[in-house]
Order: structure tokens, then C-alpha cells, then sequence
């Protein structure tokens, strides 16, 4: 990698859903750049099997958060008010076992509380999704022809384009690629795209045989990544965790100079650059800062926002076969609620989604059942399970300041103090989700699901979508970065992935906006601090 | 202290409760799969030492609630009594204990542990499966793709 006096123009922390985004950004703008990540590069073939333990359990399975090793204990979170904590540690990060939905937000959610317009991004969504690509799928499976035959039944009408503000059912914008031909045998090259086998989520690994850069589902460590590596002036380095950012004094204000990470075996090394991004989550990034003893301002680390699920099932008279094509491949959009989708499922998903919840479900609604699902009502639940069409409720939740990361108190792994992870929902938000578990449960009603089998889980927050925590904004004393991602209390330090979200965008899934602000906060780093 | 067998018969009692099996439902559940050895795995795995503490204190919660029985003795409504009363326990940090237990309980059967050999390869059908009609990881679903035009 040529860079200058020894060191990279820019270094990034993380290279899941925006970091790799950054890398192949500014390696493309002539950079050199260095990304160090916590977890390995997997290769789908090799390694992703489609099985749901074994991918995604919490404590020792590929996707698990924690050491390389899997035999060693996953890193220890403390959760108040919250469920589990998602975070996948390797390139790609979260993208990794998401369902690769890539809506753009919703566009007044951008004009309220963001530091700049929706038409400003508008350009960078167009890039990011041409570079992915991002398209609606053109053959969809029974789950999703059921959601839009009970979108209509209770007069949710179409509509389409990229841009959102109205309500109605619209193709789901996914970040896969186009859906493959019915060829013998089902191997790459003779066959290539996306095969619909239903595994988003657990990981994408076909077409078999397929190289890395035409896995279908996009997520980064197959799009973005490799595009980074071929630029030649970006090294990634897998399996190193970074522990602190180091700062110094320049002209009475700080900047950042350094960060020093471990390596798996435990040696700690420290690199400098020239700008250092934290791509680390909206989990990991205020975790990282409080650590480094970084300036607070009282707004590191607060409003922080899950879109808090809910998922609705019910049971038809013949076989949906969730498991079926793409996870999702419709959703019907309501700004100022949030969404809900089809929600492809294996088994175990689909078993634990439905019978987590508390033992009283709160808001009254179509549901005949609700909360926890245990013993024979799990049971005869699972036995409809090929009967069964799953909904998937994400809402537009506010951010509070008593949702918030911080450092637990006594408690640590090898790297740093444990994030304490607490969510509240403010009461317009248990309203929205109310009322989207009540249009959900009408929509498979009116899709002709048994009335009587009708499920609502009142699922228990979780951080599948995550966003908040370091907010973006102009005033440097009610928020943590700038408009251009540049911290307001460190010069040289930003910050770039959902944590720097004003708000939760609406409802939508974030990973398309996410990308969208990185490809900008890119051109304006290289604008900042690389133009001659 | 329980032996390890009692323990064992413990956490199966506890698992029966999330998936019951016979005799207490038609289909098989928790206790036909001996649920108590992966249970008992991950919890040791979290905690070394849980998989022998958490079974005395559910003995001691039900000696107590339940007039002196031992936890495998109650019936299933009356576990599941002593697992909610955990649930809200005056020390933190064993409120989560139910929500682990059901999580490994449940995926003891609907995940593919039931399937595998000692090395973790799939070498069966897991029960899960049989129990629900999934079929399995795919390589593709020819139905949902295009038609070839070769």
C-alpha cells in the first residue's frame, strides 16, 4: 500500500455495513487506507452451512459476538430493557445475516431531524444502489403473494419508485442480486444470481460455487470489500480489536492521532493515520469513545433506537413454505408508524420470534393469541409451521435519552469495560407499534388466515436495526459529529455508521441509508482534509 | 447439592416445560431428546459450574413454594410457576435464567442439534424438522426461479 510518511491517509474501525463502504470510497479517491476488524473474512462457501444454530446463536456460533475462537465465551453485554443484542463480529458485520431489505428512509423522517435534506442524499442512495445493486425482485414466493393478496383485502393499495412518503404496499427493494435461471446443474457459472433458498438471513452461500464477488445477497464482505481490496491501496486486517483512540493537543483543541488495538494472540499494536473513522455500531462506536475517555458533552452514547419489532403470525388453510425465496420480498410502508413485512423463517427463528414474549401482551387488537408461546401451545404452533405466513413490525420509535449505551459498571472482557445497553420506549411509540401488530394482523386476516390462529408475540426490543447514540448535527452542544460525520470535540476523528442517525429514519431498514451517508461523508473527508 | 444426575433430571424437568414431550403431549418434545445435555453445555459455557447451581436453586425455590417437593416432582404448571417466580428473583442477574432456558430448550428441538453426530455433522433429519416439515438449508428453489432460455 504506497501511503506517505509511513502511515495511511485514513484508518477505519469495523468493516461491516460502512466501513467497507468507506474503504472502497476513499481507496477509489486515491487514499490509502487500513481497516481493522474485530472478526474474520469468512468465505460463504466454505464456512456458511445454512444451519440456524450453528450461524447465529448468541453464544458460540459463527456469527456469534466474542472471540475468534468459538470455544471461548461470547463477550459479555449487560442489557437493561432490551433483549438480544445483534452484533456480528467479521467483514461484512451485521450484513452478514441481514435480510439485505434496502428501502431508501422515509422522507420527511430526513427533513425533521436531519442536518441536511433528503435531496441531498438522494445522489449517494442512486450510487450505492447501483453499486450493490439493489433491485425488487421479479419472482416472489407464496409468503410474499399472500401479504400483498391481504394488503388489498384491507385496502392498502400499491406503490411504487424508491422514494417514500406515502402509505401503501410496495416490492421490497433488496440488495441481492437478479434472481437466477432454472438451469442443470444448479452450479456456478452454468447458474448464477440468486436462488431463493431462503437462508438470508442465516448467511448467503449459493449459488454453489459461486466466487465471493457473486454471492447473491450483497452483503459487504462480497460487494463493497472486495471492490475496496481491488484499488490495491486497502489492507484489511481481520481478527484485531480496537481498544483505544489516541488523541494529542494541536493549536488548543484535540485531534485524533492513533488508535491502539489487540491482536488475536494478545499483542497490542498501535497505528496511526491521518483521519480515523469509527465504523463500530451504534453498540461499539460510544462504547469505544467512552473507553478512550473521549470529551461527552452529555450526548455520547444517548437516543438510542432498535425500531422495536413485533412479529404477527398467522396459519392458512394450505402451505405458505416461509422458508421459501428471498426473506422478505414485500412490505408495506406507513410514514409516521414505521413498516411491516413478510418475514421468511427456518424453524428455530420462526419458534423462538413467536414465543418470547412477555406473559401478558400489552394493546388489544385481531390477535387471538399473544405473548409467550411454551409447552403445547408451542407445540401445535410449530406443527402448522409449512401452513404458517410470518409479519415482521418495524416501528417508528422515538429516541429517548434514557436509551443509551454507556460503560457497565464491574463488568469487562479482554478488550475494554462492557457496554450497559438500555432501551425505553416512549409512549408514542408503543402506540405506533399497536397499531401496526393491529393493520398486520388485519392484513393476514384479510389474506385468509384463520382468525382464530392469529399470534401476536409483543417480542421484547432487540437490536436487529440500531441506530442513534452518537447523533449528528450542527450544534456541538446537543450533538456528538458534524454534518460531515467529523467528531465536533476530536478534529481528524469521525464517525460513520448508524449511531450518527438523528433519528430512527422513519422505520425503515437503515443499511441502504447507512451507505448512502458514507458514500457522502467520504467525498467530504477527501474534500476536508486530501485536496490539494 | 444434587448429583449429577439429579441435576441432569432437572434441567430436563425445566425443559419439559418450553417443549413437552411424552407423557405429557403427543409428539415428542424436550425430555425425548435428552434436551438436559445440550442445555447443560451452553449453560456451563456461559457459567462454568450453572448447569449444577441453577438445578438447586429450582429445588429450593419448589421446596419452598411447593410444600418441601424436589422440582422434577411438580407438574408442569407448577414448574412453570417456580420458572416465572425466577423471573422477577430479588438478585438481578438470575431473572434472565428462564429466558435461557427456554431459548436452549427451544432450540434444542426446533434446531439441528438433534440431527448431528458427536463431530456436529448433519447426519440425520433433526427432529425439529420431522416435527415442523422444513426440509432443510437449500441450495436453490427451483419453483421460484426463472425459466431457462437455453
Amino acid at each position: 500500500m504506497a501511503t506517505k510518511h509511513n502511515m495511511p491517509d485514513v484508518l477505519i474501525i469495523g468493516a461491516g455495513g460502512t466501513g467497507a463502504v468507506m474503504a472502497k470510497e476513499l481507496a477509489e479517491a486515491g487514499l490509502g487506507v487500513v481497516v481493522l476488524e474485530a472478526g474474520p473474512w469468512h468465505d460463504p462457501q466454505r464456512e456458511f452451512n445454512g444451519l440456524e444454530w450453528d450461524m447465529f446463536n448468541p453464544f458460540d456460533s459463527l456469527f456469534r459476538w466474542g472471540p475468534l475462537d468459538r470455544t471461548k465465551a461470547p463477550w459479555p453485554r449487560v442489557r437493561d430493557g432490551i433483549g438480544l443484542l445483534f452484533q456480528t463480529p467479521g467483514v461484512g458485520g451485521n450484513t452478514l445475516h441481514y435480510g439485505a431489505n434496502h428501502p431508501r428512509a422515509y422522507m420527511d423522517s430526513i427533513e425533521t431531524d436531519w442536518p441536511f435534506r433528503y435531496r441531498d442524499l438522494v445522489p449517494y442512495y442512486y450510487k450505492v444502489e447501483e453499486t450493490l445493486p439493489v433491485q425488487v425482485p421479479e419472482i416472489v414466493a407464496t409468503k410474499d403473494e399472500l401479504f400483498i393478496k391481504g394488503c388489498e383485502a384491507i385496502g392498502i393499495g400499491h406503490v411504487a419508485g424508491p422514494d417514500i412518503r406515502t402509505s401503501g404496499w410496495r416490492m421490497q427493494p433488496n440488495a441481492i442480486l437478479p434472481i437466477a435461471e432454472n438451469t442443470e446443474p444448479l452450479v456456478y457459472p452454468n447458474a448464477d444470481g440468486c436462488v431463493q433458498c431462503g437462508e438470508c438471513i442465516v448467511g448467503c452461500r449459493n449459488v454453489e460455487g459461486a466466487p465471493l464477488e457473486r454471492t447473491a445477497k450483497r452483503s459487504t464482505n462480497v460487494s463493497y470489500a472486495p471492490l475496496a481490496l481491488k484499488t490495491k491501496r486497502c489492507e484489511f486486517r481481520t481478527g484485531v480489536f480496537v481498544t483505544q483512540i489516541v488523541t494529542e493537543e494541536h493549536e488548543g483543541s484535540l485531534r485524533a492521532r492513533s488508535v491502539q488495538y489487540r491482536e488475536a494472540d494478545g499483542t497490542l499494536k498501535e497505528q496511526e493515520a491521518r483521519v480515523i473513522i469509527m465504523a463500530c455500531g451504534p453498540v461499539e462506536t460510544p462504547r469505544l469513545w467512552m473507553s478512550s475517555g473521549l470529551p461527552d458533552n452529555g450526548y455520547v452514547g444517548k437516543y438510542f433506537t432498535t425500531h422495536w419489532f413485533d412479529y404477527i403470525s398467522g396459519v392458512f388453510p394450505d402451505e405458505v413454505n416461509m422458508f421459501e425465496g428471498q426473506t422478505s420480498m414485500v412490505r408495506a410502508e406507513f410514514p409516521g408508524y414505521g413498516f411491516f413485512e413478510s418475514q421468511g423463517a427456518g424453524p428455530l427463528t420462526f419458534a423462538l420470534a413467536t414465543s418470547m414474549g412477555p406473559k401478558a401482551v400489552t394493546g388489544e387488537g385481531p390477535w387471538a393469541l399473544s405473548g409467550r408461546t411454551w409447552g403445547t401451545a408451542l407445540k401445535r404452533r410449530m406443527e402448522a409451521y409449512r401452513r404458517t405466513l410470518m409479519v415482521v413490525v418495524c416501528v417508528d420509535d422515538d429516541g429517548l435519552a434514557e436509551s443509551s449505551v454507556s460503560l457497565a459498571p464491574g463488568v469487562a472482557d479482554e478488550n475494554n469495560p462492557a457496554p450497559l445497553v438500555r432501551y425505553r420506549a416512549s409512549e408514542q411509540t408503543v402506540r405506533r407499534r399497536d397499531w401496526l401488530s393491529r393493520r398486520a394482523a388485519e392484513c393476514l386476516i384479510g389474506a385468509g388466515a384463520d382468525p382464530n390462529s392469529i399470534h401476536r408475540a409483543d417480542a421484547p426490543a432487540s437490536t436487529v436495526h440500531q441506530h442513534g447514540t452518537m447523533r449528528m448535527g450542527r450544534d456541538p452542544f446537543t450533538s456528538v459529529v458534524d454534518p460531515s460525520g467529523e467528531a465536533h470535540a476530536v478534529a481528524r476523528l469521525f464517525i460513520c455508521d448508524t449511531s450518527i442517525f438523528p433519528n430512527g429514519i422513519g422505520g425503515p431498514n437503515p443499511t441502504l441509508t447507512a451507505q448512502a451517508v458514507a458514500t457522502m461523508i467520504s467525498e467530504r473527508i477527501v474534500g476536508r482534509y486530501f485536496t490539494q | 447439592m444434587g448429583t449429577p444426575e439429579e441435576n441432569a433430571l432437572t434441567i430436563r424437568a425445566a425443559a419439559e416445560v418450553y417443549v413437552p414431550g411424552s407423557p405429557h403431549d403427543p409428539t415428542p418434545g424436550a425430555a425425548d431428546v435428552h434436551a438436559e445435555l445440550f442445555i447443560s453445555h451452553y449453560l456451563d459455557f456461559l457459567i462454568p459450574g450453572l448447569s449444577a447451581g441453577l438445578p438447586d436453586l429450582l429445588n429450593e425455590m419448589s421446596a419452598t413454594t411447593f410444600d418441601r417437593r424436589a422440582f422434577v416432582d411438580l407438574s408442569l404448571e407448577e414448574r412453570l410457576t417456580i420458572l416465572d417466580q425466577l423471573s422477577t428473583h430479588d438478585v438481578e442477574q438470575l431473572r434472565e435464567l428462564p429466558l435461557v432456558l427456554g431459548l436452549l430448550s427451544i432450540a434444542s428441538v426446533y434446531g439441528e442439534w438433534t440431527g448431528q453426530d458427536a463431530e456436529g455433522t448433519l447426519a440425520r433429519k433433526p427432529l425439529g424438522w420431522q416435527l415442523t416439515g422444513f426440509d432443510g438449508p437449500s441450495r436453490g428453489r427451483r419453483k421460484l426461479l426463472r425459466r431457462g432460455e437455453r
